[in-house]
């Protein structure tokens, strides 16, 4: 009985269950409409609360609802053939439901977004891109990521000199002497990057990174969530 | 695209200077309300990333410092990070292009790609929205651009020459932004080269 919830967990704690669901809401959330759309959102909101509940957070924000009321107020009084009508505005109720469409289906992708941006480490994002092609930058986040205090410090010493010496009495030159002098920097960190690399010959080609794998349990997961995905998008087709 | 061990480092430098511009300054500017932030930040963006270009001239170098700016901008305090980050890429991934398709580095591939690398800002915004709402979002801007000039008795194209004014202005701006990206690389390399020298000669 009890390792029932752990194996559970286990299962919708992994990347490929993020990736799994995230893929999921986004189909359910962009192919269905209505009432539909409606039973989608449900399911994207239980899932997103099972697998990833940090992609939750965006509703607990003032600022998210405010952006979904206006979407819905603007669309229904601004909508075609309005019930009540005053100057250009009226109510309308095609528009009020285009509005709430519009709504559940961003609430869908935003939940869905930021739970997979929240579950999947930085260091996953940089293997896949180097996969895509993109080769080395996963090095190069993982440097950038440790620069990052260095050089904040070094650009405002820059700016601090330059202000210090009425740098910024000619605006143009002071924004050309403050990109030079910023990247100088830069470029001398990242020679300092280099040197410490190639004393301990390291080499990016040779960094071998996880492949991305789909677990057996998971399996089970996907399989149910491709089912309900075709099942929706049949019906509300 | 294959860049050696010191282009990665220089782009992961570059990165994470556009990555704290856009964290750092972007905060601030966030708080202060400011209007045209992604424009703003855009452009000193693009600046940096152009500057990269012309330290390591090879297709890809752009993107790459775009990208793990980027990536560094997820780590940003604010809440709504995916369509800054969404922007980043695009811009670096535009200028890129341009320089790529442009052949030899030149100064008026740097101000075309800069210049069109800023007027996403533009458009971002209205893709965007378009993606996470869906179709409906067009036809109800629309909607209220059609009634509010009528309101103002003011016709349709009147709103598209205040877009096309604006387009206008972004496309000025980001020119800008690659001249001064060419000019400012070709000083940092001309400073490389004067420091190489002096370590060459003390050696």
């Amino acid at each position: 009985m009890k390792s029932m919830p752990r194996r559970l967990s286990a299962t919708l704690g992994g990347v490929d269950a993020s990736v799994s669901c995230f893929a999921f809401s986004l189909v359910i959330g962009i192919c269905c409409r209505d009432w539909w759309l409606l039973l989608a959102l449900g399911l994207a909101l239980t899932l997103a609360a099972l697998v990833y509940p940090a992609g939750l957070r965006p509703l607990t924000r003032l600022r998210t609802w405010v952006l979904l009321t206006i979407i819905v107020l603007s669309s229904t009084l601004v909508g075609d053939d309005p019930l009540w009508s005053l100057g250009p505005l009226g109510i309308s109720p095609s528009g009020a439901l285009r509005g709430a469409n519009m709504a559940m289906r961003a609430v869908i992708i935003i939940v869905a977004v930021t739970g997979l941006v929240s579950s999947v480490p930085i260091d996953r994002i940089g293997g896949f891109l180097e996969r895509l092609g993109l080769r080395g930058l996963g090095f190069a986040v993982g440097v950038a990521f440790n620069l990052l205090p260095l050089i904040e410090r070094s650009l405002v010493t820059s700016w601090q000199a330059l202000r210090l010496r009425a740098g910024l009495r000619r605006p143009l030159t002071a924004v050309r002497l403050m990109l030079v002098v910023a990247v100088s920097d830069c470029l001398r960190c990242a020679d300092e990057v280099t040197l410490a690399a190639e004393a301990r010959a390291f080499s990016p080609d040779a960094v071998k990174r996880p492949p991305f794998t789909w677990r057996a349990r998971t399996l089970p997961l996907v399989a149910t969530l491709v089912a309900t995905a075709g099942v929706l998008v049949w019906f509300a087709a | 695209m294959r860049l050696s061990l010191k282009e990665l480092s220089i782009v992961a430098a570059l990165g994470a200077l556009w990555g704290s511009v856009e964290i750092g300054l972007g905060s601030l500017l966030h708080v202060w309300n400011v209007p045209f932030i992604g424009a703003i930040l855009g452009t000193i963006g693009i600046a940096i990333a152009l500057v990269g270009r012309v330290v390591v001239p090879r297709p890809g170098a752009t993107v790459s410092i775009a990208v793990v700016a980027a990536l560094l901008k997820a780590l940003s305090v604010g809440g709504v990070v995916l369509s800054p980050m969404i922007a980043i890429v695009m811009e670096g991934l535009i200028a890129d292009a341009v320089l790529s398709l442009g052949g030899r580095p030149r100064r008026g591939t740097f101000v075309v790609a800069g210049a069109l690398a800023v007027v996403w800002n533009l458009i971002h915004p209205i893709l965007i929205q378009g993606l996470i709402f869906g179709t409906g979002i067009i036809t109800m801007y629309t909607s209220v651009i059609e009634k509010g000039a009528a309101l103002f008795g003011l016709s349709a194209s009147s709103v598209v020459l205040v877009f096309v004014g604006l387009a206008a202005l972004y496309l000025a701006v980001g020119g800008g932004a690659g001249l001064l990206a060419w000019e400012a690389g070709r000083s940092v390399l001309a400073r490389r080269a004067v420091g190489a020298d002096g370590q060459g000669g003390a050696a």
